[in-house]
């Protein structure tokens, strides 16, 4: 029955994601983000991970949209027409893409390989962990965690200092994106340094 | 009444993984074929939540109470994603405003 | 009492040397003006000389001793013998150098470096004295270098003189020629007998523990220095030119002592050399009696022609020296060295003598200028006359005659019974030399004075130069007395008489130890042994002959009385020739031309001097010519050629040097790492889409790489992978892109 969720998620989740990447219309790419993104959120809840799901509802797919949005709005041509949205290198793109593919399953088959044959592990390429290619495969139940009583302690008391470089890394993050949005025209103390003027007569695609 | 008493048995870890490898493909190729910048970031966004799931699936297999790092890391992945997608975004916007285009191929100049 | 002068012998060389030491040093300032210190070392050593010699004559046993000098694996000793001939050599070298040292206040009065002089006559008394002590080879080579070194720094005493520094040149370099052939000598006589002591070596040769060829060697050798010192023929050109030096010198040097060191080698050696005696081809004695003979013959010859009276000296002295030799060539070893004492005592007053007058008529020399000075300088002139009368021979045989009657006697007795014609040659030189002091003195003395200034000037000579001239005259006049006696003293005071007795050296014929490489002096008929086997084998000396008592009497008395005819006749041709002075004579060379072609001959000494100059500048000629080849071709051909040949390497190498390497080193690296620039430039399109695609396939090769190979070599075969497909991708695909780009 999970399976039947699992595809049910999965699958949409994916055809949202191929929207994603092919739309010319730009906003629709980012509805469809989100949408992805929600997807992306009811699968981790239904891998038994609530906190992650959350998470990513309020943060991902409350936050970053909106500011995709945001950033669209911000950008928008007036002139409406339509370039083409790919590039040239669409068609090394996909091949690339489709190859990434095969070589991740590849390593995994290995895993699996190794699995069933004794023989074949010990001779393959990569180490293989028997263990860690049992727990591919199996369809235990994983056991439900107490978001306040197993997360918290951990994250507060193991992983402090993550923690707080976090915190420090979202003060630098912001600190660079208002730098990096602030207007040309500032003027800097004490020099009468020209700011650079944007080339903007001549240089339109 | 917890998730596991509706679902007494779950997915094989090796499905998420395969999911979790397909969107990860699907951004790449966006991330090489979308001309506008702003698409180019939703496709990172795509990659990085692959990962997220990724690592959830990790986590998840052999899950015993209290083991919980594979989550912990999504956290701090997304804290990553999250500044570095407002950074981007930022970065677009003063783009614009300097060549009034947010075509990635225009924004050449450090061709050699 | 005596033997204390006999165990202290050295101090009579020791003294002189002390004496010249401190003179040289302190030059004027010394006692006496420098003259003292010399003088007064002289006179002990004379008187210590006659302490010796008084312990000989009173029987003393010959005494060797010495001290170690040197200790290579075996002890070498510096040893000195005194026995009866040393003391004797002692007391005559001693007393004829204080005479001439006391002659030279009068003589070099004048003279500005009268101090040096003093110092070098002591020097030279002491060389002279410790040559004739010696009894090692090396300590007797070390003084006959040195005598000789005194030699040159007495003839060329006026060096300012440009005559007098070519003759002491002259002197230094012939005699050093004779020097070579007593060191091949030496080193001959220590590689056959091993040893340098004169006791060990006449063992030795008495022994007969070396070879005839070898025995022949070495007295050539031994010949050769005394040929070379003694002035024989051939090395005898530089007696006469010595006589530039001042006639003290002459005096001292080349009439007493130096010149008699190659006769007192002679005698020393006299077993080395006389075990050579009949031993056919390897006699080495007949060719010291011919050439002494000869040399005793020509010299007189050329005296007859003189014009200068010193040079009439010189050649007179080469003349009796010749004597000498001739006496030891013919095994009469006794009279040859009875010879030079008698020689030295008139010899030494005929020089004094001549100097006398030379000073007398103020440095006048040619005896044709002179004349009629037996008025006024008496003294020189009859001890002159004395000193004539004994170099002359004149004598009663088998009753009296001045000194040197007695040994010309003796000599030309035992030649006369070795060879005849030796005899004739002596008895030739017998008439000649009274035909030419008959000159010197008629021409000197008597008649009257034929140059006006010396007419004026001629006076006779201070006291300390005319007593002297008397001392010397009672020597000339009594030593005659002595001869037999003196013979079986001498005999009696022989030092080496085990080591020359036969009989009493055992007899143990083994091999002689040879240097390898000593070549044979041809196989010959020697009576031992053939070729190369010549040298191995030794022989025991045959005992010299020998004669009968009855036949040495008889032959004294006939060739006595031949040789006091010859005397007569000589002296009364003489007188008959200058008895009026040099006009009758003068007159007759110039109506014969035979005769005056024989004069020029002989006035230019045969012209042998000139000789000797051509060979000598033949031999320059030929080193000019050797030096031209080494200039004009080996410098071109190897010198010039070989830098030419560098050069020209050079050239090729540096071409190939351009083309290739340059190109090849200096150029491929550049060039290389600017091809792959321009290749990598393709990479950076300024593309962010093409990056991205870059990396993602980057990242797929390390992946997949990982896969299927193992270790390092993934890691490398992906980068190159990578690069390869960065560099292809950017460059086809976004060419296109680029045009499109641009509108």
């Amino acid at each position: 029955m999970e399976t039947l969720v699992f595809f049910g998620l999965a699958v949409p989740i994916l055809v949202l994601a191929v929207v994603v990447v092919t739309t010319p219309h730009i906003l629709r790419a980012v509805v469809s983000l989100f949408l992805t993104l929600v997807g992306v959120a009811g699968l981790f809840f239904l891998m038994r991970a609530p906190i992650l799901g959350v998470m990513q509802l309020m943060i991902y797919a409350g936050g970053v949209v909106v500011l995709f949005a945001f950033a669209v709005m911000l950008v928008r041509r007036v002139t409406g027409e339509f370039v083409r949205q790919q590039t040239g290198l669409a068609g090394p793109a996909l091949v690339v893409g489709l190859l990434f593919f095969v070589v991740l399953m590849g390593i995994g088959s290995g895993y699996l390989a190794g699995l069933e044959d004794e023989a074949a592990a010990a001779g393959s390429v990569h180490p293989v962990s028997r263990d860690l290619a049992e727990r591919l495969v199996l369809t235990d139940v994983p056991e439900e965690i107490d978001p306040v009583e197993d997360f918290s302690p951990v994250m507060i008391r193991d992983y402090v200092i993550p923690f707080e470089i976090a915190s420090i890394l979202l003060l630098v993050a912001m600190i660079g994106a208002v730098l990096i949005g602030h207007p040309l025209e500032q003027k800097h103390p004490g020099g009468e340094i020209e700011p650079e003027e944007p080339a903007e007569e001549g240089e339109e695609a | 009444m917890s998730l596991n008493d509706i679902f007494p048995e779950t997915v094989p870890t090796g499905y998420y993984l395969v999911f979790a490898a397909l969107l990860f493909c699907i951004g790449l190729f966006g991330l090489v074929s979308r001309r506008n910048a702003i698409g180019m970031l939703l496709s990172i966004e795509l990659m990085m939540n692959a990962v997220n799931v990724n690592l959830a699936a990790f986590s998840r297999s052999g899950l015993e109470v209290g083991q919980i790092q594979g989550q912990l890391l999504v956290v701090f992945t997304v804290t990553v994603a999250v500044a570095e997608a407002a950074v981007g975004l930022a970065i677009i916007v003063a783009m614009f405003k300097l060549r009034k285009t947010v075509n990635a191929d225009e924004l050449n100049l450090l061709r050699g | 009492m005596l033997e204390f002068f006999a165990q202290t012998a050295y101090v009579i060389p020791a003294l002189p040397v002390v004496a010249f030491a401190v003179v040289i040093c302190f030059g004027d300032r010394a006692p006496g003006r420098g003259a003292g210190l010399p003088i007064a070392a002289m006179t002990v050593s004379t008187m210590w000389a006659f302490g010796v010699l008084g312990y000989c004559l009173t029987g003393g046993e010959p005494l060797s001793y010495g001290f170690e000098w040197a200790n290579v694996g075996r002890s070498f000793f510096f040893t000195i013998t005194v026995d009866a001939a040393a003391a004797t050599m002692l007391a005559m070298v001693s007393i004829v150098a204080l005479l001439v040292m006391i002659y030279s206040t009068g003589y070099m009065h004048d003279d500005p470096l009268y101090a040096r002089f003093f110092a070098f006559l002591a020097l030279f008394s002491s060389s002279m004295l410790g040559l004739v002590l010696s009894s090692n080879l090396i300590l007797l080579f070390m003084c006959w270098e040195l005598v000789g070194l005194m030699s040159y720094l007495l003839i060329g005493f006026w060096f300012h003189k440009p005559e007098a520094a070519r003759a002491c040149k002259k002197a230094f370099l012939t005699t050093r020629l004779g020097d070579v052939g007593f060191n091949i000598a030496i080193i001959a006589l220590f590689v056959a007998t091993r040893s340098l002591d004169l006791r060990e070596i006449f063992t030795k040769v008495t022994a007969g523990e070396v070879a005839p060829p070898m025995l022949f060697l070495i007295s050539l050798g031994l010949f050769a220095g005394a040929v070379g010192k003694s002035a024989q023929f051939p090395l005898h050109v530089w007696l006469p030119d010595a006589m530039e030096g001042p006639t003290p010198v002459s005096a001292l040097i080349h009439a007493a002592t130096m010149v008699a060191a190659g006769v007192w080698l002679i005698y020393r050696m006299q077993p080395v050399i006389q075990a050579t005696a009949g031993m056919g081809p390897y006699d080495a004695m007949k060719w010291i009696a011919i050439i002494g003979g000869f040399t005793a013959l020509f010299a007189a010859t050329i005296a007859i022609a003189q014009d200068d009276i010193k040079r009439v000296l010189a050649y007179s002295t080469i003349s009796q020296l010749g004597y000498m030799m001739l006496g030891l060539g013919v095994g009469a070893f006794f009279a040859g060295f009875f010879h030079l004492l008698t020689h030295a005592f008139f010899k030494a007053l005929l020089f004094l003598g001549s100097g006398s007058v030379i000073i007398g008529c103020h440095h006048e020399q040619d005896m044709k200028k002179m004349g009629g000075l037996a008025k006024v300088m008496p003294i020189t002139f009859v001890t002159f006359t004395i000193g004539t009368l004994a170099l002359m021979g004149v004598g009663v045989p088998g009753w009296y005659g001045f000194s040197g009657f007695h040994s010309k006697e003796m000599i030309l007795a035992h030649a006369w019974l070795e060879s005849p014609v030796l005899a004739w040659m002596g008895l030739a030189g017998a008439f000649l030399t009274p035909f030419y002091m008959t000159r010197l003195i008629c021409l000197t003395f008597l008649g009257k004075t034929r140059d006006p200034h010396v007419a004026e000037h001629a006076h006779e000579t201070p006291a300390n130069m005319t007593v002297p001239l008397v001392i010397l005259a009672v020597f000339a006049l009594g030593a005659g007395w002595f001869a037999q006696p003196f013979e079986a003293w001498l005999e009696e005071g022989y030092a080496f008489q085990h080591e020359t007795d036969p009989a009493e050296v055992r007899r143990e014929p083994k091999q002689t130890p040879m240097a390898a490489g000593v070549a044979t002096l041809g196989g010959g008929e020697a009576p031992v042994g053939e070729g190369a086997d010549a040298w191995m084998v030794p022989v025991a000396p045959l005992p010299p002959k020998v004669h009968s008592h009855e036949a040495h009497h008889a032959a004294e008395m006939a060739v006595g009385w031949i040789a006091t005819g010859c005397v007569l006749a000589g002296v009364l041709l003489g007188l008959l020739l200058w008895g009026r002075g040099p006009d009758r004579t003068a007159a007759m060379v110039k109506r014969s031309r035979p005769l005056g072609l024989a004069r020029t001959v002989l006035a230019n000494k045969y012209y042998i001097d000139e000789l000797y100059l051509f060979l000598a500048k033949l031999a320059i000629e030929f080193m000019g010519m050797v030096a031209r080849f080494d200039l004009h071709v080996l410098d071109r051909v190897f010198v010039r050629g070989w830098a030419w040949l560098v050069l020209q390497i050079k050239t090729v190498v540096g071409w190939f040097d351009k083309q290739f390497i340059d190109r090849i080193l200096v150029h491929a690296g550049p060039f290389a790492i600017y091809v792959l620039g321009g290749v990598l430039q393709m990479a950076q399109t300024g593309s962010v889409h093409f990056y991205a695609l870059v990396t993602a396939m980057g990242a797929l090769v390390l992946i997949a790489s990982a896969l299927f190979v193992e270790g390092i070599l993934n890691i490398i075969l992906a980068l190159v992978v990578m690069v390869a497909l960065a560099g292809v991708v950017g460059a086809s695909l976004f060419r296109r892109q680029r045009k499109a780009v641009r509108p």
